[in-house]
């Protein structure tokens, strides 16, 4: 037996597992006569040792079993959520929205609302083109048709949206 | 009657049965093992208890999908390990290749002198815990099976997803680095 095969058994020798390709005898005869291998099989064996020094084991809190009963109750046995309320749904979401719009900067919302009816009300409406009258005598105003409502900006030092219901 | 099953048969009851008795009897049996294993990874008991509820919480959620002929064991620690993976990558953990040898050092230069026996046993149980912590992830959980949980190599190679020969040599490796400090610390073989 070489080196090379005695130091690949070497673990499975120092842990006594037996497995059915070690050869023990050819081991201890290889042990024997290789300083380098038998001084390898010392100290892997006193590693070995060392790692069985520490065989304390952690000792579990009292409330671990009571406290995986409770998860358990309620991660696995609790009972499915009744179906979703749609109504308080939508209130809750316009609530949200009508509350994100009070947030917002009103210059900042007309001119998205501007730019947003200048590209999309053609496209989603080619027969009814929205009918934008830009004034040159009064530049500062700006109307636009929407399909249901129309709107005016006001530019001045603030812009301003006023948007009322189509006639 | 639940005491003389194996493993397997007190989860196949429950799988099949849904016997919860069989589910308690088997957290009786493994739990210990499973709270030191995570805490070895995580040196935090609290932590350690809620990721081994977490570890039986998700066995009793995988019932349906457990192999009748797959050993319980491994398949618990599998889960387990997984729970821990997930916990470090969560915690930021640093995936330490090397040895901090700073720190190993240091404790070994402390303790070097000392000449009282059962003081010398601490300071080795002390250098192995260091070296265990200083480990990769894997190769520390692989040694933690082996030698803190009695598991053969074919249980970890199972439970870590790889072949027995892979954890052989992680297994040889984190000797071998244990035995490099141990010599620093004055044992010679």
């Amino acid at each position: 037996m070489n080196c090379r095969r005695v130091r690949h058994s070497l673990l499975d020798y120092v842990s006594r597992e037996r497995s059915s390709d070690l050869d023990t005898a050819k081991i201890e005869q290889h042990l024997s006569k290789c300083a380098l291998c038998a001084r390898e099989m010392r100290s892997l064996r006193i590693a070995y040792n060392a790692m069985h020094a520490d065989r304390s084991v952690v000792e579990p809190s009292p409330n671990f079993a009571p406290a995986l009963q409770r998860r358990i109750k309620q991660e696995c046995l609790a009972e499915k959520r009744p179906p979703a309320d749609l109504p308080g749904m939508l209130d809750k979401w316009i609530s949200n929205l009508l509350g994100m719009v009070k947030y917002c900067r009103i210059p900042e919302l007309a001119a998205a609302v501007v730019v947003m009816a200048f590209f999309i009300t053609p496209n989603l409406f080619p027969a009814q083109q929205p009918a934008t009258h830009i004034s040159m005598e009064e530049p500062r105003i700006l109307e636009i048709d929407f399909p249901f409502t129309s709107a005016f900006v006001i530019i001045s030092e603030k812009v301003s949206l006023v948007v009322r219901p189509a006639l | 009657m639940n005491q003389e099953w194996s493993d397997e048969q007190l989860f196949k009851s429950f799988a099949t049965d849904g016997n919860k008795e069989a589910f308690d009897e088997l957290v009786r049996r493994h739990h210990k093992h499973i709270i030191d294993f995570i805490f070895r990874m995580v040196r935090d008991l609290s932590r350690a208890e809620d990721l081994a509820q977490t570890t039986f919480i998700m066995i009793f959620q995988k019932a349906g999908s457990y192999m009748p002929n797959r050993p319980f064991k491994p398949w618990l620690f599998t889960i387990a390990k997984n729970c821990v993976l997930s916990e470090l990558r969560k915690k930021h953990y640093e995936y330490e290749t090397f040895l901090d040898d700073r720190k190993t050092d240091a404790l070994i230069e402390n303790n070097v002198s000392t000449p009282d026996t059962s003081a010398e046993r601490s300071e080795i149980r002390g250098i192995v815990r260091t070296v265990v912590d200083s480990l990769p992830p894997k190769k520390k959980m692989m040694l933690i099976m082996r030698f803190f949980e009695d598991m053969k190599y074919s249980e970890i190679a199972e439970t870590m997803g790889c072949s027995e020969g892979t954890v052989k040599s992680n297994v040889f490796y984190g000797l071998q680095i244990l035995s490099e400090k141990l010599q620093k610390m004055g044992i010679q073989p």
